[in-house]
């Protein structure tokens, strides 16, 4: 019997190990077992850490860019972990008016923002962002580290297709993060 | 001169006979009778000829008679012509139709269903043995609201019942019936068994239809496109509006019945076709900023557009983009009904299948620069995007059931996802 249990421990011990499979922080989660663990390894993310702000085309928009170890993902059926930059926001008026915040969204699938690769050597982040209602303004956002002050941002919003099957009643089409490229944000 | 005479009498009467007991369905081989169309409409002969080789070829006849009854062919209808797809055929039992097959073509495999309708049935009874002093039929597009992936072509069919003169009190008759063609999804209809040995129709599996008819070559159907009014004028038109600097998207529908109209709710970086089954195909434009390749949302469209399009038709669907830079590709569907995912993809799947586009759209060029970057891996290439939309086919489950053709200065190239996984762009001739 306690053989037993030592094999079964050792068993599980395999299968716990071969769940924790790491692989590099640029990985696509794509190709990649159930339970693989895309590791910041070298600990590149954490320089992008921060809370940033700019005032364009009048709005305040201030950005939260925080690191979470082993947060876990689900991607086209495929579960994983990944140590992960998450950029929360919010969009302001001049009157100091909230139009948009995800500060406390908890929807992984909705304004949500994470890191797809991490070019070192550019000092620069790339991230995806899943768009709002239907994903509309789904796209890519460049984070470039100018110096210890600044950072340059560049959103790439692509298209999205509606139809009456695919999404029926989009409640708000608008995009509101800064549309633009290499628009400076100041570190607060 | 006589016995010639007698012999042409004999003809004669042979002849009416053979059609008392076609019609009646006494013949004992009346299934297996070589088949000549006798229906007041015109029907997909070929299909019908080449349903009934298939089936005197699995068909064990004596179960058939038994079970159900005597097939006669020559009053098969198929309801339209859809491309060597669909038939119904009567059976007789007793001097009336009883029930009706089904006859189903999905690629190279027919398909053999019961078909209980009792309208049908009546209608099939009253073309077979009725006066028919007048018929007509018309053919629709028909979206069913409730089902939403039900959407099809239906063909109403009328005939017009007279009176003999022995009859003073008696009213011309008019009977309509509506038949759809038949549709994937829902609850499978039930297998009519030629055999008597299993389910029918080989166990969902079909039987081998042969020398199906050639798809349209898509270099042909892309020319064609290009060619049409309302598409030269409405790729004009989104190349303006490009130019125009006026941002966002704009788009157009291609529409099943009437001229092109545009798509409602354009925003800066979507649009919205409405309702798909109307629709024969679909123009949008992308800005420039972001993936300048289909997207997750603009396949899930064309699948919704392809589900309404009519059995053996599937590939007349389409979807066509315009970007910055001289950018204009079109797709086609080019796999079967049966192909075509059950349902609509979920909000979930689109948003993950963005996500990944997000993802190639940034590692293609970063990390294989020498294939999918022109610029030392600072941007995608075209070669890159139509990597990603192959990964993004794959992902959907669509891989090899979508063609993708690239329009450049009015000359269209098919990109083939070579052995090696990178696309290859071939000229058409």
């Amino acid at each position: 019997m306690k053989n037993i249990i030592i094999l079964l421990i050792i068993v599980l011990g395999t299968i716990s190990c071969k769940a924790q499979q790491e692989y590099p922080i640029n990985t696509v989660p794509s190709n990649i077992p159930n339970g693989a663990y895309i590791k910041d390894t070298n600990n590149e993310l954490d320089r992008f850490i921060g809370v940033y702000k700019v005032l364009y085309n009048n709005k305040e928009t201030l950005i939260n860019i925080n690191k979470v170890t082993k947060k876990p993902f689900s991607l086209s059926g495929l579960n994983y972990y990944k140590d992960a930059l998450i950029i929360k926001y919010i969009i302001k008026d001049l009157s100091g008016n909230i139009i948009q915040s995800t500060i406390n969204n908890t929807d992984d699938g909705k304004h949500f923002i994470s890191n797809t690769i991490i070019l070192s050597q550019k000092n620069e982040a790339r991230f995806y962002y899943t768009g709002g209602d239907c994903g509309i303004g789904w796209g890519r956002i460049s984070i470039k580290i100018i110096n210890n002050s600044e950072i340059s941002w560049s959103y790439y919003p692509s298209s999205t297709t509606l139809d009456n099957i695919n999404c029926p009643n989009p409640t708000d089409t608008n995009i509101y993060l800064p549309e633009t490229k290499d628009l400076l944000f100041t570190k607060q | 001169m006589l016995t010639v005479f007698m012999a042409l009498l004999w003809s004669c009467r042979s002849e009416d006979l053979l059609q008392e007991e076609s019609l009646s369905g006494t013949s004992a081989n009346l299934s297996s009778a070589k088949y000549a169309s006798r229906s007041l409409w015109k029907e997909d002969q070929v299909y019908i000829n080449k349903v009934q080789q298939v089936f005197l070829k699995i068909a064990n006849l004596e179960h058939v008679r038994t079970k159900y009854g005597e097939l006669n062919w020559d009053y098969a209808m198929s309801f339209g012509n859809f491309n060597e797809t669909y038939a119904l055929i009567p059976i007789i039992k007793d001097n009336k139709v009883v029930l009706l097959m089904e006859a189903v073509r999905t690629g190279n495999r027919v398909f053999f269903y019961e078909k209980d309708n009792k309208d049908l049935i009546e209608f099939f009874n009253l073309a077979l043995y009725s006066n028919v002093i007048k018929y007509d039929e018309e053919i629709n597009a028909k979206a069913n609201a409730v089902s939403k992936i039900s959407a099809f072509v239906c063909t109403t069919r009328w005939l017009t019942i007279g009176c003999f003169d022995n009859e003073p009190n008696c009213v011309p008759y008019t009977k309509a019936v509506t038949n759809c063609e038949f549709q994937g999804g829902g609850i499978p209809p039930k297998t009519f068994d030629p055999i008597g040995m299993d389910g029918g129709g080989g166990g969902n599996n079909g039987y081998e239809y042969p020398e199906i008819p050639e798809e349209e070559d898509p270099c042909a159907k892309t020319k064609n496109l290009l060619e049409n009014q309302d598409v030269e004028n409405i790729v004009n038109d989104l190349k303006n509006h490009l130019s125009s600097g006026e941002g966002g998207e704009k788009g157009w529908r291609l529409n099943k019945s009437g001229p092109p109209t545009e798509t409602t709710q354009n925003s800066g970086h979507s649009v919205n076709f409405g309702d798909p089954s109307t629709m024969n195909g679909g123009y949008h434009n992308h800005t420039g900023t972001g993936v300048n390749m289909f997207s997750a949302t603009d396949i899930a469209t064309l699948i919704e557009i392809v589900r309404y399009q009519s059995i053996g038709e599937v590939g007349n669907g389409y979807m066509g983009i315009i970007a910055p830079n001289g950018i204009h590709y079109v797709i086609y569907f080019n796999g079967t009904h049966e192909d075509i995912p059950a349902y609509p993809f979920t909000p979930k799947d689109k948003e993950d299948w963005n996500t990944l586009q997000a993802y190639w759209v940034d590692t293609l060029p970063a990390f294989q620069a020498n294939l999918y970057s022109s610029d030392s891996g600072n941007t995608i290439s075209s070669r890159g995007l139509e990597k990603l939309f192959f990964n993004t086919l794959d992902k959907m489950g669509l891989s090899n059931k979508i063609t993708l053709q690239k329009v450049e200065n009015n000359s269209v190239s098919t990109i083939n996802l070579e052995s090696n996984g990178v696309p290859q762009s071939n000229p058409c001739q």
